[in-house]
């Protein structure tokens, strides 16, 4: 990341915290007081570093992913759907199949190849037919979130919760352990990402994907396997979503409900693009984004500022960042006015 | 009471708000605008049309703020699509991610208010009758109207050529930029209606959640009707429908998962798009060629 | 202290319940009253400072429902107790209670309120989080040391409702607008038909399901059609939004308000209603937290401790009826009647109570059958 880049980062975040401010202060709040209390929740509090941590390492699995796809000018909005039928293809290894014995090795495993799965489909039509991966990505959220709804207040449902929609607690045997005090989650998104920087930029294979993503018809004359960089990229991602789906459900949740997923797989979106499709500035823009998603409660409980406004925080922080360049102009222009 | 007729009449209102948000959508669509910030839209414009409906009084008034805000929203995206060239999807998803923390916060004085739904007008043909409000009657003229514009129009040759083939428009001499700019704004301002229908006739009570999902359902919508607004017209009938279909089938006993019925627009339109793109029907169908892509002069 | 569980079973096995009214209300002294331990030396408890009291909502405040009932009993409570300071959160997801409930205590709560039964497994792992912190879950069956429950028995409304419903329908047909299969639910159903059946045999109620607890449109589709097709005059619902009554208003048909005051949203439609005061609960474990004597227990009350009440009924209810129903509620406040009484048999002909008995709060906490007369699909019916 450049210096300009890094620089139009930092005022696209300002600016959304600014704007953000101002609704803090339409709703009677101190921002300064708010933001504070907001980094003290969830970073300085060994509770709050703890969900921190989670989110994070929920996050910065999915935009370790997305960013392959990103980075090949692949547009995968179906991060959120992967994760979800990444996390109920591990709930069949536990609810439905009886493997004998309880580990969360398989389920991991089964959620994974799903969740690759789920997304190599779209990105396969995409290949032979050429059909518009947004659109069908984005269908299958809405179809993954309705199964989920089918098992959670149908077929799975625990029988001895008095009818509440949620599934049954799994056993110790297939949870995922703290490590370090910390979620599971996080260091092995630290792993992924690397594995992924690796991939993507000290691999022939990443090298390739850029290519791909920067220029197609570049591409075309190398000769490169499309269908290994359209699917190929679309199933690695779709590996990382099932992962983070699995994660989340073998390390925290432990069952399913229908809150399940809670549009993690669309914040990651903001999360990869912040991070320039860096899997290693995507694991720092993830802990930011976690803190400030864990955090953005602090700010209801203190200033009474209704959950909606971390969305408007996401936009306009997300609106800045996809014109980036354009702010970047507008930075050297400024820069070269003072010089 | 009305026996039956109300029961249409509620299928229509619901079917109505599809329409109106994905006749916006499609007009955006056909100059090459892919906007998926719809839901956030229809969720801003609705709360916008309740505010004003509630601190004024004027229904007429509240549906113009509706289009209003609709058309501010994508202005937002016709401006980040078109000027700045960052990539549409994103923006889109800017846009969706603004519309609701904007409904949500601005909106949260009003949370629960219920205002008196439009008043609607008879309309009598014959042994028929059936009242519609203004909006619906808006909607049903849209559709046929926009399809005139479309294929038998200067206007709709220009606006199918942005998302066809602005090279060639470019070369005549029209600035693709600002044309699709306006059909976005354009196109916003009729989505914005949708939010209006939403809050002030299907659902006259403002809550966050009110969109549930619609602005998706609409998205998809576009797409099975191969983006031409009679078909549009006739699949949001049906989506509309389908959206009454778990109580239907409680009535006629049938032992269908209503969560699995819901599933049906968007695996409808997976289908269709991939039925549309096999080479040998790929003459059948259509979808605007350069769809989702910013408009970059070569020199 | 006496179980209400406890308290119900003992009816149970008394049969004639009036008659051991006075008794038990003897034995379980309205609980608002000597909170206080005696001081040895008789002087007025220590100055303690001020309590602060956060609450987790799923819904927005303003949703003239299930949180708009909490919400009003956070203000009822906060104006009652003066040490008291009130904190909340609103629209918290099922899955995000705990990161919410850590910045809760973060900011000083010492007591906390869940109200979504979905927060339970989160109020569980922050009560084992902060032992010296107070939780109660709402609707939930989980309890700790340190994690109480709590619930109204909004069946007692319900049945009280449905003896209005049952005198007010011309066509003897009901409709109930429910959100989903759970036992709560058709413990609600259960009790208005069998209030409506008391005064009109021949009385029956439609049920559909619109498997959301918000979804205005599907709640607008299913009571039209009760109208429509079934004939309803008199509609009753346990969703979240008031559009059942809207409905009715335009319908000309009747209904009722749920968990608040809704009488705007149909004010020629409204019969009645039903009422929880969540404020007496918060009222009482605020109370005991600040002076140091709550005890983790199920609260799970109804007119007895004031906790559910009606909405004031329409002149569209027969004299009778009204007198009638102002009796059953002086019997209820002295525990002395309770409507889920035998003989109770099921719509399949099986025997859930024999005459005099009672229903245990397990059978009302694991009801999934319907009464002789209640018509429509029951998913998960035993």
């Amino acid at each position: 990341m450049d210096i300009r880049s890094f620089l139009s980062t930092i005022v696209s975040v300002l600016v959304a915290l600014f704007v953000y401010g101002l609704f803090i202060m339409y709703f009677g709040g101190d921002p300064l007081d708010a933001y504070y209390r907001m980094f003290r929740n969830s970073y300085l509090d060994p509770n709050g570093l703890y969900e921190t941590l989670r989110l994070a390492g929920s996050l910065a699995i999915l935009s370790a992913g997305l960013s392959l796809v990103f980075k090949a000018g692949i547009w995968n909005i179906g991060a959120e759907g992967q994760y979800i039928i990444g996390g109920i293809a591990a709930g069949y290894m536990i609810y439905v199949f009886n493997i004998g014995f309880e580990t969360p090795v398989i389920p991991i495993l089964v959620g994974m190849l799903v969740g690759s799965l789920y997304s190599a489909v779209p990105a396969y039509l995409k290949y032979k037919l050429d059909v518009n991966e947004v659109l069908t990505t984005l269908m299958l959220n809405y179809v993954a979130l309705y199964i989920l709804y089918y098992h959670v207040y149908g077929v799975w449902r625990d029988p001895s919760t008095f009818g509440f929609p949620v599934t049954p607690e799994i056993s110790m045997g297939f949870r995922l352990p703290d490590i370090l005090g910390m979620n599971f989650l996080f260091p092995l998104s630290i792993i992924v990402s690397i594995v992924a920087y690796y991939i993507l930029f000290r691999s022939k294979y990443g090298f390739k994907l850029r290519v791909y993503g920067e220029n197609r018809e570049a591409a075309k004359y190398s000769r490169y396997n499309l269908f290994t960089l359209i699917v190929g990229s679309m199933a690695l991602s779709g590996l990382a979503s099932g992962l983070a789906g699995t994660g989340d459900f073998l390390s925290y949740y432990h069952r399913f409900k229908p809150g399940y997923a809670a549009g993690l797989g669309y914040t990651a979106i903001i999360t990869t693009l912040v991070g320039e499709s860096n899997p290693i500035y995507t694991l720092i823009s993830s802990i930011f984004f976690a803190g400030f998603l864990y955090g953005s409660n602090t700010i209801s409980i203190v200033a009474g500022v209704p959950f909606e406004g971390i969305y408007i925080f996401e936009g306009v922080l997300l609106a800045f960042i996809i014109s980036r360049r354009y702010i970047g102009r507008w930075v050297k222009w400024m820069g070269a006015e003072n010089s | 009471m009305d026996g039956g007729g109300e029961f249409i009449k509620l299928i229509i209102d619901s079917s109505t708000v599809l329409l109106l948000a994905s006749l916006g959508e499609l007009i955006k669509e056909r100059s090459g605008i892919l906007n998926l910030g719809l839901e956030g839209i229809i969720s801003f414009s609705a709360m916008s049309a309740i505010a004003v409906y509630i601190e004024v009084g004027n229904p007429y008034l509240a549906i113009l703020v509706a289009g209003v805000a609709g058309a501010f929203l994508s202005l937002i995206h016709g401006f980040i699509s078109n000027y700045i060239k960052a990539d549409q999807v994103l923006s889109g998803l800017a846009v969706l991610f603004i519309g609701i923390g904007l409904s949500g916060l601005l909106g949260s004085k009003y949370e629960g208010l219920k205002v008196d739904p439009l008043t609607p007008v008879r309309i009598v043909l014959g042994d028929f009758i059936i009242s519609m409000d203004i909006l619906t009657i808006t909607a049903y003229i849209l559709a046929p109207l926009l399809f005139i514009i479309l294929y038998k129009t200067r206007y709709g040759l220009i606006i199918r050529g942005l998302g066809d083939q602005p090279e060639g428009l470019d070369y005549l001499g029209y600035d693709v930029d600002k044309l699709r700019t306006i059909v976005v704004v354009v196109g916003g301002f009729i989505v914005g209606l949708a939010g209006a229908k939403l809050t002030l006739a299907l659902i006259p009570m403002w809550s966050i959640n009110v969109s549930g999902g619609r602005g998706w359902i609409a998205l998809a919508l576009v797409v099975s009707s191969l983006w031409n607004p009679m078909l549009t017209f006739l699949v949001a009938h049906v989506f509309g429908f389908l959206n009454q279909f778990p109580i239907l089938s409680q009535v006629m006993g049938l032992e269908v998962d209503s969560r699995l019925i819901s599933t049906t627009p968007y695996l409808s339109t997976i289908v269709l798009l991939v039925i549309f793109s096999l080479p040998m029907l790929k003459r059948l169908g259509y979808a605007p060629r350069e769809l989702g892509k910013p408009y970059i002069r070569r020199d | 202290m006496v179980d209400r569980r406890e308290a119900l079973k003992v009816i149970g096995i008394g049969g004639a319940a009036f008659a051991l009214g006075a008794g038990l209300g003897y034995t379980l002294k309205p609980t608002t009253e000597a909170i206080v331990p005696a001081d040895e030396s008789g002087k007025p408890p220590v100055e303690r400072g001020t309590l602060k009291a956060g609450w987790v909502y799923v819904g927005p405040i303003g949703d003239y429902g299930w949180t708009y009932a909490h919400d009003l009993g956070r203000r009822y409570a906060e104006e009652r107790l003066d040490f008291l300071e009130t904190v909340y959160v609103e629209s918290v997801a099922e899955d995000e209670a705990m990161p919410v409930i850590t910045q809760l205590v973060n900011e000083g709560a010492d007591v906390i309120f869940t109200t979504s039964f979905g927060y339970m497994d989160d109020t569980i792992k922050a009560g084992e989080k902060y032992p010296d912190k107070i939780f109660m879950h709402c609707s939930g069956y989980k309890r700790r040391e340190n994690v109480g429950t709590y619930f109204v028995r909004l069946y007692q409304p319900y049945y009280l409702n449905g003896l209005m419903a049952g005198a007010v329908t011309e066509t003897n047909n009901l409709g109930y607008v429910a959100a989903h299969p759970i036992p709560e639910v058709v413990r609600h159903i259960n009790a208005f038909h069998l209030g409506a059946r008391e005064v009109n045999p021949d009385v029956k109620t439609y049920v559909i399901w619109i498997n959301a607890w918000y979804d205005p449109e599907k709640a607008r589709s299913a009571a039209q059609t009760l109208i429509d097709q079934f004939n309803c005059d008199v509609l009753a619902f346990t969703e979240d939004t008031p559009t059942v009554l809207t409905v009715a208003e335009e319908a000309g048909a009747y209904s009722f308000s749920h968990y608040s005051d809704m009488k705007k949203y149909g004010p020629n439609a409204e019969l009645s209603g039903q009422i929880a005061n969540w404020g007496i609960i918060y009222e009482d474990v605020l109370l005991r937290a600040y002076h140091g004597v709550w005890e983790s227990k199920d609260y799970w009350w109804g007119f007895y401790e004031g906790a559910v009440d009606i909405t004031p009924m329409s002149n569209k209810v027969p004299k009778d009826i009204q007198n009638l129903v102002n009796e059953r509620i002086e019997l209820m406040r002295t525990l002395s009647f309770e409507p889920f009484r035998g003989p109770l048999v099921d719509r399949k002909g099986r025997v859930r109570a024999k005459a005099g008995e009672f229903l245990t709060r397990d059978d009302l906490w694991n009801m999934m059958w319907f009464l002789e007369g209640v018509e429509g699909d029951l998913p998960g019916e035993e």
